[in-house]
């Protein structure tokens, strides 16, 4: 059960702190080599 | 493979940095989802190899539908059909790979239990190159999807800019908190699955 909870704590809690960062402005993958 | 799966989602941000994490690990995960409800529904299920020491990997897996090889590629199919609605094409086929990617990754650890056709049509012989019959093995090769996602998941995340009325300290806070955070939970769905906790 515990691989579950943490799987689920995976995509809530990783998935809230990712929406933070501002992925919408990335300049990749177009810029792969800068 | 939970983590495996998890992981191979994380490292993906790389190359689909528009797509939110969520969408990228519920993609990775979407056949054990559709699994699981199958199995409360008593369509699917799993067997013990040893029911008296159940642990990583000691299963077999008798997911007929969701598990097939065409099954697998029509959820992966329809799940970027859908996807494709809110981040475009390319965002589709991204989520189709990733849906897709969970069948390649258990016909690696899987025993053969893995049939071709949905319901096992015609008795052909079913996949699963078995690497769970040596777990120290699996769990090294999850352990180097977990290292490998984590990495490049904090290397795409320090990449970003930072945004306008933000200072440079708190975007790097925020970059190694969200990074930190996905390698820490990464690592303990590796560790509590293998201990078979």
């Amino acid at each position: 059960m515990l691989p579950l909870l943490f799987m689920l704590l995976m995509l809530v809690i990783g998935g809230w702190l990712d929406t933070r960062l501002n992925w919408q402005q990335a300049d990749f993958p177009t810029q792969p080599h800068r | 493979m939970g983590a495996g799966h998890f992981a191979l989602a994380a490292g993906l941000k790389r190359w689909a940095p528009r797509l939110p994490l969520w969408v990228l690990i519920f993609s990775s995960y979407l056949l054990d989802v559709i699994f699981i409800v199958l199995f409360a529904a008593g369509i699917e299920s799993l067997a013990q190899i040893d029911p008296a020491n159940p642990g990583y990997g000691g299963a077999i897996i008798h997911a007929y539908y969701t598990h097939s090889l065409v099954g697998a590629l029509l959820i992966a199919a329809a799940a970027g059909l859908l996807a494709s609605r809110w981040w475009g094409r390319g965002g589709g086929w991204i989520v189709t790979g990733l849906v897709f990617s969970h069948w390649l990754l258990d016909l690696v650890v899987h025993r053969p239990d893995m049939p071709i056709l949905p319901d096992n049509l015609g008795n052909l012989p079913l996949l699963g190159l078995g690497l769970w019959q040596v777990p120290a093995a699996s769990a090294f090769v999850e352990l180097a999807l977990v290292l490998s996602g984590s990495i490049l998941y904090y290397r795409s995340a320090a990449r970003l800019p930072t945004p306008t009325g933000m200072t440079p300290a708190v975007q790097r806070q925020r970059v190694l908190t969200a990074s930190v955070t996905v390698a820490v939970l990464l690592l303990l769905i590796l560790i509590s699955d293998v201990m078979g906790l």
